[in-house]
């Protein structure tokens, strides 16, 4: 049977439970502290009720359409240097339970990228370093890394292809795990 | 997307319970579920606008190599020209025609500025009419980094990757390039997309590097800020800017006649001094969820 489509109350609630762990997360990756988090989550959700017309799955997965909508509110965030984020009525950091807000703080450290690999990861081209990113931490495909970032999926592979090489070639002289696949799955932890 | 469904999340069940009762009552008070709302609803959906991606400057790159072209589509770029379509709807209809035609080749050049404060600038072609041939020039500051092209060789999808700093080219060959994600949308439907929705609003008629345009801009996602330039006489998108953040960027489109001379811009052509190697496809990093998590998440 079809999945209500995200339009719909039921597919609203069908993509929120589907994809909030993993939108949290992405985000708890990025952020510096808990109260971040919840307001950048909130916020994307939000803005995913209020554009959801606007998905087009032929452009990539839900998942990563949310990612998109989620880098955005970081930057956001980011930019403004403001610990909360305007989302109209709904502060997120205020929907957290008391326990919660521990929970993140411990998602936020267990998340962080190995500080090596982060270093070497920072060196990279910005295009290249988001793109790395989101596949080998985010664990998004090429394609919906690629809908993630607005270029083609034959441009992300590419890309995807140098950074590693150019990671390689960067671990090569410095004591710094280098991106095997092993060392990659370490990136997450 | 089954790689992503094992990924690392994060569980808090007392904030998603409570988000998730405030986004279904926000989604309740902008879509009151009345009959009439829901024909509303339907028609907004159908006239939903896609957004389209994508960057760039132009073909100051292609030249500094000496890679020739044909000259572009239309007048020349200096011709002046009369603003007579008063309505964001009326070009957007226009700019779906022209961008029906599949007998050009896309010139795109993306300038993305990273949050290091530095812009990084990548040149692409497309073949309209073949969704498979793409090429890519990345730029280090000002000298050309890395030339790659592919295509489709038969059934297998061939790349070829010429590093200019460090003097040596691959070649890597796909044997069945489905479940690549590839060819996907053309950059001309990823273009149109964008003004089907019936969503862009126009700013302004500006004069943009000499020739006449109409700018529109894409209000659904406002924190995208998406602004596009339409060339007034072509009615072909000729420039698209996203942000002003970190992530944004400044793309310029050139729409080329399919000739001979631009499809060959089309090819990674190293020197024949540099011999082109034969490797194995890319090794993709691949991440799961489960290897990746190791009970760490709460």
């Amino acid at each position: 049977m079809k999945p209500p489509p995200i339009t719909s109350t039921a597919g609203l609630e069908r993509c929120f439970r589907a994809n909030v762990g993993p939108v949290t997360a992405f985000v708890a990756r990025r952020a510096h502290d808990p109260d971040m988090v919840a307001d950048v989550v909130a916020a994307t959700f939000l803005e995913l009720v209020r554009t959801a017309h606007a998905y087009r799955p032929r452009r990539g997965s839900e998942r990563a359409w949310l990612f998109g909508i989620a880098r955005h509110r970081l930057a956001d965030a980011v930019r403004a240097n403001r610990r909360e984020i305007p989302t109209g009525d709904v502060v997120g950091r205020d929907l957290l339970a008391e326990d919660e807000y521990e929970r993140l703080e411990n998602a936020i450290d267990a998340l962080r990228i190995a500080p090596g690999l982060r270093a070497a990861i920072d060196r990279l081209p910005a295009a290249q370093r988001e793109l790395v990113l989101l596949v080998s931490v985010d664990g998004l495909s090429p394609s919906d890394a690629a809908a993630v970032l607005g270029i083609p999926a034959v441009a992300a592979r590419m890309r995807l292809s140098r950074a590693r090489r150019q990671l390689a070639s960067m671990t090569a002289n410095d004591p710094l795990p280098t991106l095997t696949p092993q060392a990659t799955r370490s990136v997450t932890r | 997307m089954n790689r992503t469904s094992s990924q690392t999340t994060v569980e808090l069940p007392d904030f998603e319970e409570r988000l998730c009762a405030l986004l279904v009552a926000e989604h309740a008070r902008l879509h009151p579920p009345t009959p009439q709302a829901q024909r509303r609803s339907g028609a907004r959906r159908r006239r939903a606008a896609l957004v389209v991606a994508g960057a760039a400057a132009l073909s100051v790159a292609a030249i500094a190599l000496g890679i020739g072209r044909d000259g572009p589509l239309g007048p020349s770029a200096g011709s002046s020209v009369g603003i007579g379509v008063a309505s964001a709807s009326e070009v957007s209809k226009r700019v779906v025609q022209s961008l029906a035609a599949t007998d050009v080749v896309l010139h795109a050049v993306q300038v993305t500025h990273g949050a290091d404060g530095r812009d990084y600038r990548s040149e692409m072609w497309f073949d309209e009419a073949d969704p498979y041939a793409f090429r890519q020039l990345e730029w280090d500051g000002s000298s050309a980094a890395i030339d790659s092209s592919t295509r489709l060789s038969g059934d297998q999808l061939e790349t070829i990757t010429w590093d200019i700093a460090a003097g040596s080219a691959t070649r890597t060959r796909i044997p069945d390039p489905s479940g690549t994600g590839e060819p996907g949308q053309s950059q001309s439907e990823r273009l149109r997309s964008a003004f089907e929705g019936g969503k862009l609003e126009l700013l302004g008629t500006p004069t943009l590097d000499g020739r006449k345009t109409y700018l529109l801009a894409d209000p659904s996602e406002p924190s995208v800020a998406r602004r596009i330039w339409v060339d007034a006489k072509t009615f072909l998108p000729v420039r698209m800017t996203a942000g002003p953040d970190a992530s944004s960027y400044d793309m310029h489109y050139e729409w080329l006649p399919r000739t001979p001379v631009n499809l060959a811009a089309l090819v990674t052509t190293p020197p024949a001094d540099i011999p082109i190697t034969t490797t194995a496809p890319a090794d993709i990093p691949n991440t799961t969820a489960k290897e990746a998590d190791s009970g760490k998440t709460p």
